[in-house]
């Protein structure tokens, strides 16, 4: 595997993050439910 | 203080089936992405900078929970579930542990036993990751053959009329496992087709789905104590004592540099046991090994993480605490790190006998 691969796996995993927009939900963590 | 994110699978779930997350080891021909294991632990990793309860959840859906599908199930059975995992309008989960046989598929209490084309189930699963959400589990189960006791994995959809949730895990260490508990079993009624692999083949099912799990998990954790970093660096040249940002010290820099050393090393751990993966050799041991090195690393990263933030670290939001928490929870996940450490030993400990 070449490093091209890896930033291009990379990229297209942060671009459909970015493009989607609510992902992820309150820093990927929410405290609503703590106990 | 134990924080549980009861509406994830209300709120995040959708959203990683709507972004293709869910389907990353599924081929392509069944609605998935076809992705290598090197592939997998890059977009784990990355995924788990942001969230690392959505990559926790997506490992154990894509590995333990439903690989065993696309590596050992019938052909009715990749048709009827492949694609609604790749979607996820099905979360699968995986039952092996039971309440006094640990994880050992030689000695399970839980059998099937087979009549006319059915197979009757009867048993208990516990420490189930996804117990309370999955719609779909993969189950370990002896099957009496003569006077042998043959395990053997099935399929079994949580709408059996045999199955009904147990005890949920009320309290966990970390932030990670949203819903886990156990399953209860009776006279729980499956078709053949729901077998995995053969009978008596579930150990290596199990080994094939745990193998790729292990190193799954541990590359959530390489990419969650990236976080940790990256928000300790902007923290120190933020934060400001004696007139200047507090990362002009030495003894930050050196924080962050350890810091730094230890991930990377993870991460090249992780890449490896992949690579292995993808060339079809064992991964007990490098995966094992990614893994032990991984979530120790991730602990300490985590503490260290902590004291960079100081006083800081008690009013932080999002907290600090968090990385330690999950941390300490990933030396048991997946095999304790004890178990890592014996798997580890026995590979040496064999190489020498042959010596």
């Amino acid at each position: 595997m070449q490093s091209t691969d890896e930033e291009n796996i990379r990229g297209e995993i942060l671009s459909k993050i970015k493009s989607h927009g609510k992902f992820p939900h309150d820093h990927g963590r929410d405290e609503e439910e703590f106990f | 203080m134990a924080g549980m994110r009861r509406s994830f699978f209300k709120t995040t779930w959708p959203i990683l089936g709507e972004l293709g997350f869910l389907g990353f080891l599924i081929s392509k021909e069944n609605g998935g992405r076809g992705y290598s294991a090197q592939e997998y632990v890059i977009a784990l990793e990355t995924i788990a900078e942001l969230d690392p309860m959505a990559a926790y959840v997506i490992n154990e859906h894509s590995t333990i929970g439903g690989l065993g599908i696309s590596t050992s199930g019938s052909q009715g059975s990749k048709d009827k579930y492949l694609d609604k995992l790749a979607t996820g309008k099905m979360l699968a989960g995986f039952g092996l542990t039971e309440p006094n046989h640990g994880s050992d598929v030689s000695s399970l209490n839980t059998t099937a036993v087979k009549v006319g084309d059915k197979y009757i189930i009867d048993g208990k699963k516990i420490h189930i990751s996804l117990a309370a959400n999955a719609d779909l589990f993969t189950v370990v189960a002896a099957v009496k053959q003569d006077s042998k006791r043959l395990s053997t994995a099935f399929l079994i959809e949580k709408s059996n009329k045999g199955l009904r949730l147990g005890e949920e895990n009320s309290s966990p260490p970390g932030y990670l496992i949203p819903g886990a508990g156990s399953i209860i079993l009776e006279a729980c009624e499956v078709d053949q087709d729901a077998m995995l692999g053969d009978v008596g083949k579930a150990g290596k099912v199990s080994r094939g789905v745990l193998e790729i799990g292990r190193f799954g998990l541990a590359a959530i954790y390489v990419g969650n104590s990236q976080t940790a970093l990256n928000r300790s660096a902007k923290y120190a040249t933020e934060r400001t004592q004696f007139g200047k940002p507090i990362s002009d010290f030495q003894a930050i820099q050196f924080k962050l540099a350890d810091m730094r050393v230890g991930i990377q090393a993870a991460r090249l751990l992780v890449r490896d046991a992949a690579r292995m993966y993808d060339h079809g050799e064992s991964t007990i041991e490098s995966g094992a090994i990614a893994k032990l090195f991984t979530t120790e690393m991730a602990r300490n990263v985590g503490i260290e993480a902590i004291q960079i933030h100081g006083g800081h670290s008690f009013l932080a939001n999002p907290p600090i605490d968090w990385f330690m928490r999950d941390a300490k929870m990933g030396e048991i996940l997946g095999g304790t790190s004890e178990v890592m450490r014996l798997l580890i030993s026995r590979k040496i400990l064999k190489a020498q006998e042959e010596k």
